[in-house]
């Protein structure tokens, strides 16, 4: 492990954001937390963080990892919300169930630009972990 | 020092803390008959009676639950509400007080019968002694000291490998951690092994004391990790900690009834909903079986009746208003700020590392605390070394603790905020969410702090005095940055089961989410807050203004003063103070003191007058809109306090009083009073003086008000095409030194004469038959505003080229206001040659960023022509006008903004 200061750390807010925006780019405009089925792709999403942290020099400060008896994450909605009160998502609708990305592309490159993660470690989790085949009915 | 290393060192200290705090009471209780056989009843002040075990006396005794007598339930709240001074002592006897009604609803609600309880005897025993530990491991000020060292970046680590590596699906806290290793340690194994010894263990294990101790103790650790303790009732741990668990229901009620402030929660009621029932393994929810290990047929899960999911609702309310009442109170945050202050000094010392804080924090109670010295506090943390500076900042700080003299806010971090003048600007609203961004990145965090002192410095060096007496060396841990999360999603309460026929639901799967309104209620509060020493409070505004500004591209708009709380004046005060030791030099000019000129009563109205007057131009559109207020009012204010000197800003709202727009009144005015005055052009056409590309064009659509006059207007190529017999009358705005007009001309007759190169305009030759149509009848040149010296041009030009031409300007040299030339008049001769020193100064300078050599710089810094006119088009400004005005740039190596964008022709 490398030292504290020889690294950059990562927060959730950061992730969730850089997911977000890597998602955006891809054309997709909404995800849907009234089950868990999200939560454990964003848990999958977190874990290829993990494994790569320290190929990139991050430090992994938070865990997305699904609740052992309840499924969610509440590490995950908690930055959603975070989010939201940065407008870079935005949660109003009928049943605040849908959490709808808001960040134009212009918006989605300069936080991926400007992140502590690569773009080119972001693309491969999305790809990876959100990739055709894995999704339900969002909209694509 | 990596995880394991810190992990290891905080599980060392837990130990070595036990052994020191339990050892006289493990030889006490080792003695024949000290420890009682009978149960005893506590009074509690919100529950009345609470009846404990004698084993439970035994764990209540020890002196690591009494420590919690020590260390208050809401850590500084009582700074703020008087009257909540509880212990977590308190707060654990409630939370043994819940965990009993709760396992005793859970029974009641079993449609199994009595004997068939799902939570028999020895459950209750261990969810009893569950409840008297969970809280073992505050430290000092309960959350307050846990979070404040917690923002040690390796401290995070740590606790997220640990949570990853026992598979919590979150992260633990620090108190959490040593919770754990307490219950775990030898000297608190030996203590349970005695109590077990001489009272039984209620039938929680199996075997002799010591491997029951150990048993007992493993389960109790799970529960404080979250991790289940029973195979038939999977989620009996959450009891403890769960949607809807014993800690939630006392401290709602105790924290709300100890400050004052009304519950929305009731609890019998609640206790009246829930529901057990059990279950089919395979009917269960998927997520619950996969974490557990044993295979039984049917297990019992308990929850809320479907009629009483509104409870749910009363558990978000609740919670919002705690928070937002209490918790993130911000006085409370200030004096939290103060603590977090406090350590990060400490974390100063040479010799101080993360387990040194940790280890003061177990070894004070908050009032130890709070009458220590510095001294005291090194003792603690076992270090040598006594730092003068910190010494000083620390003695000091504590005093201001005791006295109650409070880090105030010096500025509230927002994502956006009210009434922000740049709000829809990108740069505006990047730069404040990466600001925001940085507030849960502790790392960043602590280099934002370091840049905020740096600022800090720099001031204490040209303006000591605006540092109240603190020490620059102290300035690094003087100032806290406060962040508080979102009141968030109550993930948690969202996770209780929800009756539906034979099965459960979980809340977050209902057709209605329940946090809306707590989300509400978190709206548009600060995200973060930079706290500091009321002395230096506006001075910490002021570097973080500036820092803001240059490293994130934020200006900071004049609501951040109001919700900052901050004294305007002061605030005023010492910027002009710092501009004065040239302390903003080289700084943008937005964030810059408001000059003395415009602060006077007179400035809104003749700026109100000014503004009105102006919101008729309509500015070029662009494509990269430079960083300004897209209010005009506040364009012509910020415009204004770019010249920063009084006189000048006199001066120059004098000019803008006198500066004059153009509009279509003045088109018909002109073309009206022109054809009475030459009624030879009754029936004319009128023509662009120009391409389509000139404001000329505009000019000749707004003719056609006149059409009874003029019937026809069209390209002057049109025209000649069409032949007849009509004079042609060609129109534009304005006319200064009548280049351009030659220019046409020149280019239009080929006279190389008239052509004016310098202006590098390309434009095409007329042919044979526009040359003949126009030699061959009256023609005029109409001008809406005009200098003498351009119109005698263009006359003497149309002679050359031997048209019959009758050139007119409808506002001439003496209806038009010129700087320099009169619109000032009436002012001191003097500042107005100051102004004009500076105007010029001002304009070289921009030519000279936008790559104008030095004769076009001496030519045109007043203005093309040098006269310094006062003038606008609706839709365009003329060179002629004054630079600074219309051309933006650099000025002494600051961007200078122009007021009205000017659309280059090239």
């Amino acid at each position: 492990m490398q030292a504290v200061e020889d690294v950059r750390l990562v927060t959730s807010e950061e992730f969730v954001t850089d997911l977000v925006c890597q998602l955006k780019l891809s054309h997709v405009e909404e995800v849907k937390l009234a089950d868990t089925f999200e939560d454990k792709r964003f848990a999958r999403a977190y874990e290829m963080l993990v494994e790569n942290q320290d190929r990139f020099g991050l430090a992994v400060d938070f865990s997305l990892a699904t609740n052992p008896y309840h499924g969610d994450s509440s590490t995950l909605r908690e930055a959603i919300y975070a989010l939201r009160d940065r407008r870079i998502v935005a949660i109003n609708n009928p049943r605040l169930k849908t959490v709808e990305f808001k960040v134009d592309e212009d918006d989605a490159n300069y936080y991926l630009d400007h992140s502590s993660i690569p773009r080119s470690l972001m693309a491969q989790i999305v790809e990876e972990t959100f990739g055709a085949g894995t999704a339900r009915d969002d909209k694509r | 020092m990596t995880n394991d290393e810190i992990l290891d060192g905080i599980k060392a200290f837990v130990e070595a803390f036990a052994e020191q705090r339990l050892r006289n009471y493990i030889t006490r209780i080792g003695k024949p008959g000290a420890i009682g056989k009978n149960p005893k009843e506590i009074n509690d002040a919100i529950w009345g009676t609470i009846k404990v075990s004698p084993l439970e006396i035994v764990i209540l005794d020890c002196p690591l639950v009494q420590r919690l007598r020590f260390v208050r339930q809401l850590g500084v709240v009582h700074w703020v509400y008087p009257g909540a001074t509880h212990s977590r002592f308190e707060h654990t006897l409630g939370v043994l007080h819940q965990a009993q009604q709760l396992a005793n609803a859970i029974n009641q609600a079993s449609t199994e019968g009595p004997s068939m309880a799902p939570i028999d005897g020895a459950k209750s025993a261990l969810i009893r002694l569950c409840a008297i530990l969970h809280d073992i491991g505050h430290g000092v000020f309960s959350h307050v000291s846990e979070h404040a060292i917690s923002r040690r970046v390796e401290l995070r680590l740590a606790l997220q490998a640990f949570s990853t590596c026992h598979e919590l699906g979150g992260k633990i806290q620090l108190s959490e951690l040593v919770a754990y290793h307490l219950v775990e340690a030898p000297a608190f194994l030996e203590m349970l092994a005695i109590a077990f010894d001489q009272l039984g263990n209620g039938g929680m294990a199996t075997g002799g004391s010591k491997e029951a101790a150990a048993q007992v103790a493993k389960r109790i650790q799970r529960a404080i990790i979250g991790r289940h303790i029973d195979e038939d009732v999977p989620l009996l741990h959450e009891i403890i900690t769960g949607p809807f668990d014993a800690d939630k229901l006392d401290y709602y009620a105790r924290d709300a009834k100890h400050a004052g402030i009304p519950s929305t929660l009731d609890i019998s009621r609640l206790l009246q909903k829930i529901t057990t029932k059990r279950i089919p393994s395979k009917e269960m929810p998927e997520d619950i079986l996969n974490a557990l290990n044993e295979h039984r047929d049917a297990r019992v899960l308990f929850g809320l009746k479907w009629s009483g999911k509104a409870i749910l609702d009363e558990l978000h309310l609740a919670r919002v208003l705690l928070y937002s009442k209490i918790y993130n109170h911000k006085k409370v945050v200030a004096i939290e700020a103060m603590i977090e202050a406090l350590f990060e000094a400490l974390a100063f010392h040479p010799e101080a590392d993360v387990l040194k804080l940790i280890r003061l924090s177990y070894e004070l109670s908050d009032d130890q605390l709070l009458v220590a010295d510095a001294d005291v506090l090194f003792r603690a943390m076992d270090v040598e070394e006594r730092p003068p500076a910190l010494l000083s900042f620390i003695n000091t700080l504590l005093a201001k603790l005791r006295d109650r003299d409070l880090y105030i806010s010096s500025l509230s971090l927002m994502a956006s905020y009210p009434a922000d003048p740049w709000g829809d600007d990108r740069q505006q609203r990047r730069g404040l969410d990466q600001v925001v961004s940085i507030l849960t990145n502790e790392q960043k965090l602590a280099k934002l702090r370091r840049d905020v002192a740096t600022e800090l410095r720099s001031i204490a060096d040209v303006l000591p005095q605006a540092m109240g007496g603190i020490e620059a060396e102290a300035l690094g841990y003087a100032v806290v940055i406060s962040a508080k999360p979102p009141l968030g999603s109550g993930t948690e309460i969202d996770r209780a089961l929800i009756s539906m026929g034979e099965k459960f639901v979980r809340g977050r799967e209902l057709e209605i989410n329940q946090t809306a309104w707590a989300d509400m209620y978190g709206l548009g509060k600060p995200q973060g807050v930079l706290f500091a020493p009321r002395e230096c409070a506006a001075a910490v505004f002021i570097a973080a203004e500036r820092l803001l500004r240059r490293d994130f591209d934020v200006v900071l708009p004049a609501s951040a003063l109001e919700i900052s709380k901050q004294d305007r004046d002061e605030v005023d005060k010492v910027k002009r103070q710092l501009e004065e030791v040239g302390w903003y030099k080289g700084v943008p000019h937005d964030i810059r003191p408001v000059p003395e000129r415009l602060r006077r009563q007179d400035v809104e109205v003749k700026v109100e007058r000014i503004a009105a007057k102006l919101e008729q131009i309509d500015e070029p559109q662009s494509e990269t809109p430079q960083r300004r207020a897209q209010a005009m009012r506040e364009r012509v204010v910020s415009w204004l306090a770019q010249f920063r000197d009084n006189d000048a800003i006199e001066c120059a709202l004098a000019a803008l009083d006198a500066m004059k727009v153009l509009g279509r009144e003045d088109n018909y005015a002109a073309l009206t009073q022109f054809a009475e005055l030459n009624p030879k052009f009754a029936g004319a056409t009128i023509c662009p003086l120009g391409a389509v590309k000139d404001s000329s064009a505009v000019q000749t659509y707004l003719s056609r008000d006149l059409e009874k006059i003029f019937p026809r207007a069209s390209l002057i190529e049109e025209a000649a095409s069409a032949g007849g017999d009509k004079p042609i009358v060609f129109l534009d705005d304005i006319v200064g030194s009548g280049s351009q007009t030659l220019d046409i001309l020149g280019n239009w007759f080929e006279d190389d004469e008239l052509k004016q190169d310098q202006l590098e305009e390309i434009r095409l030759p007329f042919g044979r038959q526009e040359r003949e149509f126009l030699r061959s009848r009256p023609v005029a040149f109409v001008f809406i505003a005009g200098w003498e010296e351009g119109l005698e041009r263009i006359r003497e030009a149309a002679t050359k080229l031997k048209l019959d031409a009758t050139v007119y300007a409808h506002l001439t040299d003496n209806d038009l206001a010129f700087a320099f030339e009169g619109a000032l008049k009436g002012m001191d001769p003097e500042k107005v040659g100051k102004f004009r020193e500076r105007c010029q100064s001002i304009g070289a300078d921009l030519l000279a960023s936008n790559g104008k050599d030095e004769t076009k710089q001496a030519a045109r810094a007043l203005g093309y022509g040098g006269r310094a006119m006062l003038l606008a088009s609706r839709f365009n400004v003329p060179t002629q006008t004054l630079t600074c005005l219309w051309m933006g740039g650099k000025h002494d190596d600051v961007d200078w903004h122009a007021l009205i964008k000017r659309r280059a022709k090239s």
